[in-house]
């Protein structure tokens, strides 16, 4: 080989290598940052009491971060299982775009900061609710539970549910039940999300020996649950239009969209077979996307309409 | 073995100049968000003083 080609070939490589702004945003997993994000804003405006916009906009840039920054520090504990499945292959560690420890230091700080700036300019109670949700996705969830149990994605689902939680705590200074309801709902809406992608994804769990529900039970156990956790689901999130959270917009397209999400989880029970059941499975996956969007959406669309009109 | 060593050494130069552009990228990034974390509380700081910063003794 030559001198120059030799150098020619280490620089490309290291410019494979170079981190970019994008790299790092996707460290913080955006898609689900959007929905922190929402459901954050959702608590926030349905919480009785009046903020300064100012700090209520504080308040969700740090819950993102936040948010952001545990999911940073799960790419980082994760990077050894994502390298081998196909869905987590292309993430910025097990590319090489990101080092192990630039991800450790990048989620580490911004967890602090977020819930310091959360505390400090806020609420300690939110503060502290969001301290306690990256300790939970991280040590609970990440490190403990994920490997270890095929109920992983149920209580791993907390983690996820928590953002209405705090975004209300940062109004009122407190935890209610209203906000224990929006949490409920998010975290009874986790497991069929997640089991109708693990479902389609079953080998490479298996392969990386991640004990996820289908894996362990069988896709027949996971189909059952699916459809249990629907049925659990669906009349809990209609509740908000009866307690006073959500108004009859709301109220009607929680209905009609429970109406299809317990459709689509059936039709995941009753299909067992085929091509027909993956694309049962990813009908799920993609409709109760759009059912949990939907829905805090509305809220959020009403909470500002109650707040202007107020 | 001139040939190799001269490879090796221009290697090594390489990897140091992309450590340094990493380390240039990191530092840019940190002042960044001290900026915005100090825009920031400047910001709440006002919001919760209110109408206070005017009342002030002089």
């Amino acid at each position: 080989m030559t001198t120059a080609g030799a150098d020619a070939h280490s620089a490309d490589t290291l410019k494979v290598l170079e981190p970019s702004v994008s790299d790092f945003v996707t460290l913080m997993k955006p898609r689900v940052m959007t929905l922190v994000v929402l459901t954050a804003v959702a608590g926030l405006l349905l919480a009785p009491g009046a903020i300064h916009p100012v700090i209520g906009l504080i308040a969700i840039i740090a819950i993102s971060v936040g948010a952001g920054a545990s999911g940073a520090l799960n790419m980082w504990y994760d990077a050894d299982i994502d390298q081998n499945m196909a869905r987590t292959a292309a993430r910025p560690i097990p590319r090489g775009r990101v080092t192990p420890d630039e991800a450790l230091q990048f989620g580490g700080v911004l967890s602090v900061m977020s819930v310091l700036t959360l505390g400090v300019l806020v609420d300690w109670v939110a503060g502290a609710l969001l301290a306690m949700t990256i300790f939970y996705y991280l040590f609970i969830y990440t490190m403990w539970l994920k490997r270890l149990t095929p109920q992983n994605i149920v209580v791993g689902g907390a983690a996820g549910a928590f953002p209405p939680m705090i975004g209300w705590a940062a109004v009122t200074g407190t935890v209610s039940v209203e906000s224990i309801l929006l949490f409920l709902i998010i975290f009874m809406w986790t497991p069929p999300h997640f089991w109708s992608l693990a479902l389609l994804r079953s080998r490479d769990y298996e392969r990386v020996g991640v004990p996820m529900l289908p894996v362990v039970a069988g896709p027949a156990e996971t189909r059952k649950q699916i459809l249990l956790y629907s049925i659990v689901l669906v009349p809990l999130a209609i509740l908000p239009a009866f307690i006073g959270l959500g108004g009859i917009t709301y109220g009607a397209a929680s209905i009609v969209l429970g109406a299809g999400f317990l459709w689509f989880a059936f039709d995941v029970w009753r299909i067992t077979e085929g091509r027909e059941a993956d694309k049962a499975c990813k009908r799920l996956f993609w409709f109760s996307i759009l059912y949990l969007y939907a829905l805090f959406a509305i809220l959020v669309v009403e909470g500002v309409m109650n707040r202007l009109l107020a | 073995m001139n040939d190799m060593s001269q490879t090796v050494t221009e290697t090594e130069s390489v990897v140091a100049a992309a450590e340094k552009r990493r380390q240039r990228i990191r530092s840019v990034a940190i002042a960044l968000g001290l900026g915005f974390l100090v825009i920031m509380f400047y910001a709440a700081t006002i919001v919760h003083l209110g109408a206070n910063v005017a009342n002030r003794a002089i």
